[in-house]
Parts: structure tokens; C-alpha cells; sequence
């Protein structure tokens, strides 16, 4: 198992998707201790090394943006990856009844932010990235518990709240960034719902960066 | 015009905010007209012009979370179990954002606003928990619209990222409020724009 050595490693993903490819691996290996940091890896419960890659891959591509239509298209492609991942978590039937409520209303938030955002990239003459491949949250369809979705889209959530906090510091324009602000406050918003999901403190920091 | 009146009213964020004696949509028009678009995301400490503008636009901001924490502080005492555990919480990271935009305006070599005495800001008697819960919701909104709108004339990129720090913490705030008004799971639109969502 080339992700690392099965169950018996308690720090190591197990990989339930067979096709991960050796790049992909590779660029597991490389970031596996700060996945093991972040907490993606919950009590054994565990998801796919491509979910993960999938993950930081959409985080460092969104940081390293610059300039307006290079980080609003990285944002599409941050909340389409967020509305797969929904859509796979839905597909589990791991959630309870207000667990699948809550997932399917933040779908639809993630969807309208993908569309406000590549209709804001429109309007700047650029063209929207094309969906993401399904594929690569597909684990999340095959998730052993609500617990391990939860914290999977907690860490997703995370993620998609440094991104905004770091275009922040970087977008031009102020329509572009109020748009921000506003998806922002959303996405600290999922995490709340996720948080009580987990028995956690919903709003544990004053400055929601989404640094840990 | 009453505070609560002054928020309820949709009409009147702007006359709210300067009514609280915070008016960020008042500094807007005040001492923000001739900012720009964006503010240009340049360095805000080679223009002094520009300076001048983020420290009034901090002030500003910071008159909201001193009235946030007088609020808090005054609508606890009719609080009691999960309520009064999350209005604590969040009185506490009020006083947080207030200290660090204190501390960033004495940074900028300016003496920052005092808070008020709490009789000055002549918040409305609640009749019960509920009362005090549909004011703080209220109040959140308020002070995320303020945000937002403030956001794009800060010159300072880092500043922005602060307050867009601090207005996604409101924004988290809300939902809890949302959520003990039995409101459903607290978070019903896409984009939090702070306005009308409270209701």
C-alpha cells in the first residue's frame, strides 16, 4: 500500500480508491504530516490520499494567484470542488437526517458562489475553469462515517476561508471584494453547522483566517 | 430615534450606525469620498493620506465593537444555559477585536476612540432572553454590513484581511443567534451581506 503501510500506521491514510497513481502518492508523501497536523486523519476513520491531494492541490493553487481574474478563477474551482465533495458526501447515506439537510443547503451555497464567481470572471473577459473531476472526491462517496465526512468538511471549509483571507490581501477591485467578504462569511458560517456536527466549539477563533 | 427602532428600521443602517455614534457608513461618506475603487491595495504607510483614512475607518469600526461588548455585557444578565454560554463566548471575542483594532491604531501613532458609558448607547430594555437574542442578531448584521463596506476603502491589504477576518467571526456569531431563535441551522443565504438577514 503505497500511501503507507495500512492500519497499523495510525498516522498514515489508508487508500480505499485503488487508482490513486504514484504522483499522486508522491505528492501525498510530501504533504502527509501536515495532513496528519490538520486533523484529516480522525481515529482511524480515514479517506482516500487523493481526497487529500485534491484538497492542498486546490489550497496552494488559490494562494499562489495573482491578479483579480487569476484568483477568482482559483476560487470557481475551490467551490466546485466544494460542491463535488457535497455531492459525494450526500451520495454516502452516511448522514443523519439534519446532517443531509444542512450538507444539501451548503451545496447549493457553494453552487451559487461558483456561479457569482465565474459570472464575475465573465464580466472581466475571462473564461471559468471547467468543472472539477469528480473522480478525485469520489472517496468521500464511500466514507465510513458522518464523523469522517464532518471532518473532512471542516477541513475543506478551513481551507476555503484562508483562501479568501489571503485574497483579501491581494484582489483590486472593491465589487470583487466585497464578493469575497460575503462568500467568506458563508463558508465561516458552514464551518459553525460542521463544528456542532463534531461536538466542537462553533466559533472557536476571533479572527476567522482559517489558520490552524 | 430609538437604537432598536434604528435597526429595525431597513431603511435606516446608515442612520443606525451614526445614531451608535459608529458610523462606518458615515465615515464612508464623510472621510471616504475621495478614496477610490479599491483603495489601490497600495502601502499604506507611504501615503499618509491614505493612513489617515484607514485609522478613521479602524476608529469606526472599533465604536461598533465597544458597542458590541456594552450590548453583550448588558443582555447576558437575561441569559441562562447554552444562550448564555455562546453570548459569553462571543462577548469575549468582541473585546479581542476591539483590543487588536486598538492596539493596530495606536500603532499608526493615533490615540484610539474610548468606549462609551453603557447608558450612552441607550439600548432598549428586553422584556426576555428572546428579546436580547433578536437585538445581538440585529446587531451582527449591522456591524458585518458595516464591515463589508468598509473592507474595499481600507488601504492596507492587511487590514483587509483582518476585517474580513473579523466580519466572517460575526458572521459565525449570527448563525449561532439565528440558530437559539429556533431559526433553523443559522446560515440562510449564500452571500452574507449582513443585510436583512436577521430578520
Amino acid at each position: 500500500m503505497g500511501a503507507g503501510g495500512g492500519s497499523e500506521v495510525r498516522d498514515r491514510l489508508v487508500i480505499r480508491d485503488g487508482d490513486a497513481d504514484t504522483a499522486v502518492i508522491a505528492q501525498y508523501e510530501a504533504t502527509r504530516r501536515e495532513a496528519v497536523g490538520r486533523g484529516l486523519i480522525a481515529g482511524g476513520g480515514l479517506l482516500g490520499a487523493t481526497m487529500v491531494a485534491t484538497l492542498l492541490g486546490v489550497r496552494n493553487a488559490f494562494a499562489q494567484s495573482e491578479g483579480d481574474a487569476e484568483l477568482i478563477s482559483s476560487a470557481v474551482t475551490l467551490e466546485n470542488t466544494a460542491v463535488a465533495a457535497y455531492a459525494a458526501a450526500l451520495e454516502s447515506a452516511k448522514l443523519d437526517a439534519a446532517t443531509t439537510k444542512a450538507v444539501k443547503t451548503i451545496k447549493r451555497q457553494e453552487q451559487a458562489h461558483a456561479r457569482s464567481l465565474a459570472a464575475a470572471l465573465q464580466r472581466m473577459g475571462g473564461t471559468p475553469p471547467k468543472s472539477v473531476d469528480r473522480a478525485l472526491v469520489k472517496p468521500l462517496a464511500n466514507a465510513e462515517s458522518q464523523r469522517d465526512i464532518a471532518t473532512f468538511a471542516i477541513e475543506l471549509e478551513t481551507m476555503a476561508v484562508a483562501a479568501y483571507y489571503a485574497a483579501h490581501g491581494k484582489l483590486k477591485s472593491a465589487k470583487l471584494l466585497r464578493l469575497a467578504t460575503t462568500i467568506m462569511a458563508n463558508e465561516g458560517q458552514h464551518l459553525v453547522v460542521l463544528r456542532q456536527a463534531l461536538k466542537q466549539d462553533p466559533f472557536p477563533h476571533a479572527f476567522e483566517t482559517g489558520q490552524k | 430615534m430609538a437604537l432598536d427602532r434604528a435597526v429595525t428600521d431597513r431603511r435606516s443602517r446608515r442612520a443606525f450606525l451614526e445614531i451608535a455614534g459608529a458610523g462606518l457608513a458615515g465615515a464612508s461618506a464623510a472621510v471616504l469620498g475621495a478614496c477610490g475603487d479599491a483603495g489601490g491595495g497600495g502601502d499604506a504607510g507611504a501615503d499618509p493620506e491614505a493612513e489617515f483614512r484607514d485609522v478613521e475607518i479602524l476608529n469606526r469600526a472599533l465604536d461598533l465593537e465597544n458597542m458590541a461588548v456594552a450590548a453583550y455585557t448588558a443582555g447576558s444578565a437575561l441569559l441562562s444555559g447554552p444562550t448564555l454560554e455562546g453570548a459569553r463566548r462571543i462577548l469575549e471575542q468582541e473585546r479581542e477585536h476591539a483590543q487588536a483594532l486598538s492596539r493596530t491604531i495606536r500603532g499608526l501613532g493615533v490615540e484610539p476612540n474610548r468606549a462609551k458609558a453603557p447608558s450612552a448607547y441607550n439600548f432598549p430594555t428586553p422584556k426576555g432572553p428572546q428579546d436580547v437574542v433578536k437585538f445581538a442578531a440585529r446587531l451582527e448584521s449591522s456591524v458585518i454590513a458595516a464591515y463589508i463596506e468598509a473592507i474595499p476603502r481600507l488601504s492596507d491589504p492587511k487590514l483587509r484581511q483582518t476585517s474580513a477576518a473579523i466580519a466572517t467571526d460575526e458572521a459565525e456569531h449570527l448563525t449561532f443567534l439565528l440558530q437559539r431563535q429556533g431559526k433553523g441551522p443559522g446560515f440562510p443565504a449564500a452571500f452574507v451581506t449582513g443585510e436583512k438577514q436577521a430578520r
